[in-house]
This record gives C-alpha cells, sequence and structure tokens, in this order.
C-alpha cells in the first residue's frame, strides 16, 4: 500500500520509516514524503493510481492541507485515494473545514502511530 | 597914570576879548524861571582842548579866537574824556536878589564867577570828593546869588560829558527836592533792611515747609512774615498809609493780631502741644479764634468810624476796643503764663529746643520792659532780629534732623523693601522647587507608565505569539516524545536480533537508534530555543550587544509571527519567502530588540496580506511575505516585503507615532512601529525606510550597521 505524508517538518520521514520498520520489511506499506502541498501534488500527478492514502498535515507554509485537500477532490479524482488530514488538538475549526472539503479521517497530533496503524489495517481489509 | 593904563589896558583886552567874539548874549533870569533848563545856544561859548591844556587866564585871553559858536553840542560825538571851558552870561532884571543853581553835567566841574569885579571859584561834579565839594552836594550845583541889577559871568571846566550848560531856579529845586520830597530817615531804611531780612527768613521757610511738609515751617513763616510787617512798621505807613490814613489803625492790629497767632502756633507746633500738653494745646486754639474775633469787630467798628453817629459809636467803640484790648491783654498775660510755665517744665527735662526757644524769646518779652528803661530805640527790634535768628537756627537744626530722620526711615524702608523682596524670592523658590518636585515626580509617573506601555506591548505581542510558539513547541516535543518511543521499540527489536545473532541486522537498528537520538536531542534543543526566545523576548533588553546572526533571527521570528496569525485565523495562508544572504557575518545587536522589531514588522505584514484576502475574497490571491537580507558596504539590510493592503499616503508619516494605529481598538498598543523606530535609529543607528503604495503591499528596509 502506498502510502504519501505531507508535512514541513523533514524529520516526520525518519519518524515514520522506523514506526512502520516491521510494515515497511514485510512489504506491507510503502512511503513516499512531501515537504509541501505543492510537492504532493507534483508526487500524485507523477505517479497516477499509485497512491493510495494520503497523511497531509494542515499546518504549512504555502498550499496548506487544506488545500491540498481541496485541489485533490477536485483535479484528482480517479482512483480517489483516502485522505487523512492531520490536525493540531482541540483545532475544531480545522476539522470541519477538512469534512467540508471531502476528508476521509483524522488524525490529532501528536500522532498516535498505534491508532495509525489500526486505522491502515482497516483500509486493507 | 600906571593904574589907570592897566585898567585901560584890561578894559582894552577885553574888549578886544569880546571884540572878535560873535555877541554873547546875557541870559536874563527871573524868579519864574523852571527847575532846570539847557542855555539856548545865543547865550554860551565853549572851547576845547584837544591836546592842549589852557588855564582860565589863556581862555579868557585867547578863547575867543578858537571858538566855534553855533555848533550843537547834543549832535557832536559823545565821549566820556572831553576837557572843555563853556562860559555864558547871567543877568538879573528884576529888582529882588535871585538865586540860580549853577549846575555840573560832567565828572568834574571847576566853576569861576565873575561878579562886580571878583571872582569866586567853586567845584563840584560826582568825580569830585565829598569834602571838597561846594553848594548842594547831593546835586552837583552851585546856588549863587545874583543881586537886583547885577549880571554875572561864568566860566567852567567840565571833564566828561559834552554838553550845552546847565542852571537851574535855586527856589524851586529846594522844593522840590527837599521840602515836598518824602523823606525817609535812617531808622526808616534799618527798619526795611531788618524786615527784608526777616522775609527772606520767611521764604527760607517756606521754602523748608514746601520740602519737609510740616506744618511748623509754614506757621513761622507767616510768624516771620508779619514780624517783618511790624518791624517795617512805620516805613510801610509812610509808603502806603499817607493818603489812606484811616487804614493803618486796622493794617497795626492785622498786622499784631497776625503776629500773636502765628506766634502761638509756631509755640505749639514748636513743642508738639498736642502730644505733651494736649489741654493747654487746646486753650492755645481758642486764643487764635478769640483774637480773631475781636480783630473783626475792631475792624467793623473802625469802618463804622466814617457814619453818623459818631459820638454813639466812638463811644461803644472806645469801649469796646477796650474791653477787647483788655481781654487781649488779658489773653497775652495768660498766654505768656503758659508759655513760661510750658519753658520751665521743658528746662526740667533738660529739653534742648526749649532751651533755645527760651534763649530766643525771652530778650523779645524781655525787651517791652527794658525798653522803658534803657534809650535805645532798637531794643525791641534788635531783640526780635534775635529771636528769629535764633528760632531759625532752631528750626534749621530741626530740619536736619528731619533730612536725617527722613534718610533713615527711607532707608529702613529700603531694607524692609529688600527684606520683603527677600522674603518674595525665597517663597518664589520654595514654589518653583515645589513645582519641580510635582514635574518631577509628574516625570517619574510618566517614565513609569511609558515602561509599562512597552511591556505591555511587548506582553501583546507575547500574547500574538503565545499560540504560534505553542505549535512552534509541540512539534518538537511530538518528535521527542515519537523518537524516544521509536527508539525504545528498536531497543526491543535489538534484543531479538541479537537473540537470533544477525549482527548486521543489530548494526543497522543501533545505526537508527543513535539517528534517533540525534533527533531528540535536537529537537529538544529546538523546544529549548524556542522558549528562550519567548523569555527573552518577554524580559526588558538587558542593553548588552552580541554578534548576532540576523538571518536566523529574522527565520524563527517569521515563523513564530506566522504561527501566531495562524492560531487566530486557522485559514489563513501564506507564503514565506526568504532570500537570506550566506555570507551574511554575525553583526553586534540587541538580540531581543531586534527581534522585537522584526516580529512586528512580520505581524504588521501578515496582518496586511490577511486584510487584503479577506476584502478580496478571491482565490487567486497569494498573500506574500517575504525577506531579504543583504550584507552593504557597512551595514546590513533587512528588506520586509508584503503584497497586502499596503499603507495609505496620508498616514505614512503617522505611522511611526506613538500609539497610532489602524488595528481595531483593542487589537493594536501603536507602540510597535514607534518602538521599532526608536529600536533601530536610536539603540542602533540605523535607519527605517517605508515604500508603500495602497493595494499593492507595503516594503520596510532595515539597515543596521556593521559595527553596531
Amino acid at each position: 500500500m502506498k502510502i504519501l505524508v505531507v508535512d514541513d517538518e523533514a524529520d516526520v520521514q525518519p519518524l515514520f520509516l522506523q514506526r512502520f520498520r516491521k510494515e515497511i520489511k514485510n512489504q506491507e506499506v510503502d512511503f513516499s514524503f512531501a515537504l509541501s502541498g505543492e510537492e504532493a501534488l507534483e508526487y500524485l500527478f507523477g505517479h497516477p493510481s499509485e497512491v493510495v492514502l494520503i497523511l497531509s498535515d494542515i499546518n504549512m507554509p504555502g498550499m496548506s492541507g487544506l488545500e491540498l485537500l481541496t485541489k485533490i477532490r477536485k483535479e484528482y479524482d480517479v482512483p480517489p485515494p483516502v485522505i487523512m488530514m492531520v490536525t493540531a488538538y482541540g483545532d475544531e475549526e480545522n476539522h470541519r473545514q477538512a469534512i467540508e472539503r471531502g476528508a476521509d479521517d483524522f488524525l490529532t497530533k501528536p500522532l498516535d502511530f498505534n491508532v495509525l496503524k489500526d486505522k491502515l489495517k482497516h483500509i486493507t481489509e | 597914570m600906571k593904574r589907570i593904563f592897566t585898567i585901560i589896558l584890561f578894559f582894552l583886552f577885553l574888549g578886544k576879548a569880546f571884540a572878535a567874539d560873535p555877541p554873547l548874549k546875557p541870559y536874563l533870569v527871573s524868579k519864574d524861571e523852571a527847575k532846570y533848563l539847557r542855555l539856548p545856544d545865543s547865550c554860551y561859548h565853549y572851547l576845547e582842548m584837544d591836546r592842549q591844556r589852557f588855564t582860565l587866564k589863556q581862555v579868557i585871553k585867547n578863547g575867543n579866537k578858537e571858538i566855534s559858536q553855533h555848533a550843537r553840542l547834543f549832535e557832536m560825538n559823545l565821549t566820556n574824556n572831553r576837557n572843555y571851558w563853556v562860559w555864558y552870561r547871567l543877568k538879573n532884571d528884576s529888582k529882588n536878589a535871585y538865586i540860580a543853581a549853577l549846575c555840573s553835567d560832567s565828572g568834574t566841574s571847576d566853576i569861576y564867577v565873575l561878579d562886580n569885579g571878583k571872582w569866586h571859584n567853586y567845584k563840584t561834579g560826582d568825580n569830585i570828593p565829598w569834602s571838597e565839594k561846594s553848594g548842594d552836594k547831593n546835586n552837583n550845583y552851585i546856588p549863587y546869588t545874583i543881586e537886583a541889577g547885577h549880571e554875572i559871568l561864568v566860566y567852567i571846566n567840565e571833564r566828561g560829558y559834552l554838553s550845552s550848560p546847565k542852571i537851574g531856579n535855586f527856589v524851586k529845586i529846594v522844593q522840590d527836592t527837599y521840602i515836598n520830597k518824602v523823606i525817609f530817615t535812617s531808622e526808616h531804611v534799618v527798619s526795611f533792611g531788618l524786615a527784608g531780612f526777616i522775609l527772606f527768613g520767611m521764604v527760607f521757610n517756606l521754602l523748608f515747609y514746601y520740602v519737609s511738609r510740616e506744618k511748623l515751617y509754614l506757621v513761622y513763616s507767616f510768624l516771620l512774615f508779619f514780624a517783618a510787617l511790624t518791624i517795617a512798621d512805620s516805613a510801610i505807613q509812610e509808603l502806603y498809609f499817607k493818603e489812606h490814613t484811616q487804614w493803618y489803625g486796622p493794617f497795626e492790629v492785622f498786622e499784631g493780631l497776625g503776629f500773636v497767632i502765628m506766634f502761638i502756633y509756631t509755640f505749639r507746633y514748636f513743642f508738639n502741644m498736642k502730644d505733651y500738653f494736649p489741654r493747654l494745646d487746646k486753650i492755645l486754639t481758642y486764643f487764635p479764634h478769640f483774637l480773631f474775633g475781636c480783630l473783626l469787630i475792631m475792624l467793623g467798628l473802625y469802618l463804622c468810624n466814617d457814619v453818623e453817629n459818631l459820638k454813639v459809636l466812638t463811644v461803644s467803640l472806645l469801649i469796646l476796643l477796650g474791653f477787647a484790648g483788655l481781654s487781649a491783654g488779658v489773653l497775652f498775660i495768660g498766654f505768656l503764663v503758659i508759655l513760661v510755665w510750658v519753658l520751665i517744665i521743658f528746662a526740667r527735662r533738660k529739653d534742648k529746643e526749649a532751651r533755645l526757644f527760651t534763649i530766643a524769646v525771652v530778650p523779645f518779652f524781655a525787651s517791652f520792659i527794658v525798653s522803658i528803661f534803657v534809650d535805645w530805640e532798637w531794643t525791641t527790634s534788635a531783640a526780635t532780629v534775635w529771636a528769629i535768628l535764633i528760632l531759625s537756627w532752631g528750626l534749621f537744626a530741626r530740619y536736619k534732623d528731619l533730612q536725617i530722620e527722613n534718610a533713615r526711615v527711607a532707608l529702613e524702608k529700603e531694607e524692609e523693601r529688600n527684606r520683603l523682596i527677600a522674603q518674595q524670592n525665597e517663597l518664589l523658590e520654595h514654589q518653583v522647587a515645589e513645582r519641580t518636585a510635582e514635574l518631577e515626580h509628574s516625570l517619574e509617573e510618566l517614565k513609569q507608565t511609558q515602561n509599562q506601555l512597552i511591556q505591555s506591548e511587548k506582553m501583546a505581542s507575547l500574547g500574538e505569539l503565545t499560540a504560534g510558539i505553542a505549535h512552534e513547541i509541540q512539534n518538537p516535543l511530538n518528535f521527542v516524545n515519537n523518537f524516544s518511543d521509536v527508539s525504545i521499540e528498536l531497543l526491543d527489536e535489538m534484543q531479538e536480533e541479537l537473540d537470533n545473532g544477525d549482527t548486521e541486522e543489530v548494526k543497522a537498528i543501533a545505526g537508527d537508534i543513535k539517528q534517533n537520538l540525534e533527533k531528540i536531542a535536537h529537537h529538544g534543543r529546538r523546544a529549548d530555543s524556542i522558549v528562550k526566545g519567548m523569555l527573552q523576548h518577554s524580559r526588558a533588553s538587558s542593553g548588552q550587544k552580541e554578534p548576532t546572526d540576523i538571518n536566523a533571527l529574522a527565520d524563527e521570528y517569521l515563523r513564530l509571527a506566522y504561527h501566531g496569525l495562524r492560531a487566530k485565523d486557522k485559514s489563513f495562508n501564506a507564503s514565506l519567502v526568504t532570500h537570506f544572504a550566506e555570507d551574511l557575518p554575525k553583526i553586534k545587536v540587541l538580540p531581543q530588540d531586534v527581534g522585537r522589531v522584526l516580529l512586528n514588522l512580520f505581524t504588521n505584514a501578515f496582518y496586511a496580506t490577511q486584510q487584503k484576502g479577506r476584502q478580496l475574497a478571491d482565490e487567486t490571491y497569494k498573500p506574500t511575505v517575504e525577506v531579504t537580507t543583504t550584507l552593504k558596504d557597512d551595514s546590513v539590510e533587512i528588506i520586509v516585503k508584503d503584497n497586502g493592503t499596503g499603507i495609505p499616503d496620508a498616514i505614512q508619516d503617522k505611522i511611526l507615532q506613538p500609539f497610532f494605529t489602524t488595528k481595531p481598538t483593542g487589537e493594536g498598543t501603536g507602540l510597535g512601529l514607534s518602538l521599532s523606530y526608536d529600536i533601530v535609529v536610536k539603540a542602533h543607528g540605523g535607519t527605517i525606510d517605508i515604500e508603500s503604495a495602497e493595494g499593492q503591499g507595503a516594503t520596510f528596509i532595515i539597515n543596521l550597521p556593521l559595527n553596531g
């Protein structure tokens, strides 16, 4: 399963790689990373139909997570990827907007990787 | 024979003398002649001597030859120093003797009279000593009696003015000059002199009065006036009351009463009776009233003197006069008693003024008694002059004292004034000090308020930052937590692999753990630096400049500002563009202060783009904030550029003023840019420039000098 992680923090990459170390080893998941919304869109259009799940932070300089969400839902429909938005704790406004714009699920910071892994299992089943 | 010859010769000579002359007519005199007259030209001859001097004989002999008869003497050049002979003949045709006055017109006149064959010689004129003068010495003429039917020949040698000869009618002259003329005796002259002397004293005392304004001098000058009138009494009578004799009586009463009244007043003021003897003073004040009453009665009676019923009036007048005189006398004696009494009292006190007054006045009163026994007409006058002199001296001394006293009073006043001024000065200084203290207090309060305002501005900006900071701290903390968790998991796996004996895998895991620990440390430090920055921001400036990386500072605050705004407005998003010069050296600045400036500029920039985004509501609008740092020759340039609402031209001048803000109430303190200006320009010697077009965005250009 191809997962695209969008976050402006570069250190998110080694964290994910280590957290999903076993899954990656067992080739259950495959991660790609983008440091901004723009980069993410570029990757999506560069690798069509590859990405199954997009994990995106909302709070980013330049194109925000919500904009990315909007764009993906408008311009990249087939096949529609599952999009999970990562919001800060208690950020109701973003939560509401993300639902309106067509987000599939939510995660709150700090990320609980066990919850994420559970959600991934549901998606794969 | 010889005698006859001589006589013939003489007559021949005479005949010869007169023969050559134009006939010299004798002037006929009569008793109806005017007092003085000039002889007509035909009646005299004259001979002027320029260089040569002629004796009488020579003139008689030769004068006829030199004669210049009809010249009008008056028209001739009059000089003082003429020496000439003039001669004329006078004839008395009447039956009585006639006394002619042979006058001299010039300073020195030698008069020769040939009468009945006999020569008579006289001298007269102003230049002749009194004892050598003949005739009327005062009026410079010689009275000469011409017997009835006689004729005389007069030769006069004049030295002085040149004039035609003058003769006079002696009887008329005597009548006019002596008999009808008012004669002033030496007594009059002396008394008049005294009166003048006293009047001078009066004027003097009036001047004193004018200067000192003390009544004493006024009444004393009046007293002197009446004294002068009294002393010159007989002279005044001669002069003014000859024709109006009826006024002389009232005048005497007037002057006498005036004298007495003024004497009483002088006495009162001189001894300051009002203070020392108030009762006596009161009695004395009634004196003048009473005396004036008497005066009026007497004057009235006197004036009634002319009307009918003269006898009745005269009787009543006499009675009243007697009564008035008696009462005046009684009063006068009473006054004398008082005077003596007061003098004794003052003398007992060894009063200087009383002694002076006594010395002055006693001879005056004594003189009335003395004059009865001593046959010297000037007794009273002398005593009066004495009294006036002494009193004047006393008053002068008093005046001197008064002046000294006045000077002292003036000095005291001056001192008092100086003291008052000093007091006022002290008061003023005190007030000024008070005001200054108040002002200083106000200033202190103002400074405190300013500090509080600055602090509150800091806090306000801190508040804006809180959310951003929380976000900024949250991220590193998340990493710390996550990497820690992962590392624990990795260690478990490592344990398993060790059990399996897969050393390759163990090494890989160890590498990861090491990397993770580095990440943990990195994010820990990151959080640490954010907290430190926040602390620094809220703290007062340390005032210590330290080498600072402007790029790092700008980056940090850019992010803080961005996240700060985003914390408030989640939907807000902006592009942060940084063009940091890589070769930028560290420059010495106050990091918190410069950080505050940057934060301020960034916050404003984001605010402006946010506002514009709201106004446009256009998806294509991309809020952008650009930061550029450039190394210049001697400074670092920081450009903060946004594409927000921009600054209207109208307020560009004002935005650096304290408390100026375009934000809604409660959102901005209006101190941000003003403080930024202070920090950059005043604290760092840098510059802030603003370029802006309304609706296009704003650019702030900050220059910080390299050498700090």
